[in-house]
């Protein structure tokens, strides 16, 4: 998604406030994302939460 | 959780205990007192403990000492530099590396309980060596996280 609108991880992580290397944590899968800052991904691609992360795929903690 | 995202919370713990320990270190070394609770014997067929015990006779300890006092303070003066909060990825990093500091310290009790039991003459070495070896992993993980973190 991140990718498609054209944007680096730094601005990204600008847009939603955390630091780039947490947008790096999310995207390869070494962190899971509070609901609050999914919630704020979510509405920055104006898309909802299930739609932007694969919980299907990923495993529960 | 909520007072870690203060990167001062950080910087007073490490401040604190990297002084404490400096201070002590510094007292200690050369101290007539602290060189006679050390072993004079070499009763240990170890080169290891033998140059260790050496190290700490010979007053070494106060520049372990001044070294966690200049850790210490990068860690104070970056952490002071940065004008955001930790944010929630930046936390758990930082909360991981103090709950493995913590669960090391809880085996070391039992390592070094089991050291001293070993070969009593050794004691004051095994503890001092511990401290050491405990205080300065930290010191260097939270220094390397600080600086990696102090432009995000």
């Amino acid at each position: 998604m991140r990718e498609k609108a054209l944007l680096t991880q730094k601005e990204l992580s600008e847009k939603v406030g955390v630091s780039r290397q947490a947008i790096n944590a999310i995207e390869t899968g070494k962190f899971a994302p509070s609901i609050w800052l999914a919630y704020d991904l979510a509405k920055y691609f104006e898309m909802s939460i299930e739609e932007l992360f694969d919980f299907e795929g990923s495993e529960r903690k | 959780m909520r007072i870690m995202r203060k990167p001062v919370t950080n910087a007073v713990f490490i401040a604190v205990i990297s002084v404490f320990y400096a201070t002590v270190f510094i007292i200690i070394s050369g101290h007539i007192e602290f060189e006679r609770m050390l072993n004079h014997k070499q009763t240990l067929n170890s080169a290891f403990w033998n140059e260790w015990s050496v190290f700490l006779k010979e007053g070494n300890m106060k520049y372990i000492g001044l070294i966690y006092l200049i850790l210490a303070a990068a860690v104070v003066f970056l952490s002071l530099m940065r004008r955001k909060n930790y944010d929630e990825y930046q936390i758990s990093i930082l909360a991981k590396s103090f709950i493995t500091a913590g669960t090391v310290m809880v085996f070391l009790f039992p390592l070094a309980l089991l050291l001293v039991l070993s070969d009593p003459n050794y004691s004051i070495e095994t503890i001092m060596f511990l401290v050491v070896a405990h205080w300065s992993a930290f010191l260097i993980a939270d220094l390397f996280l600080v600086i990696r973190w102090c432009k995000s």
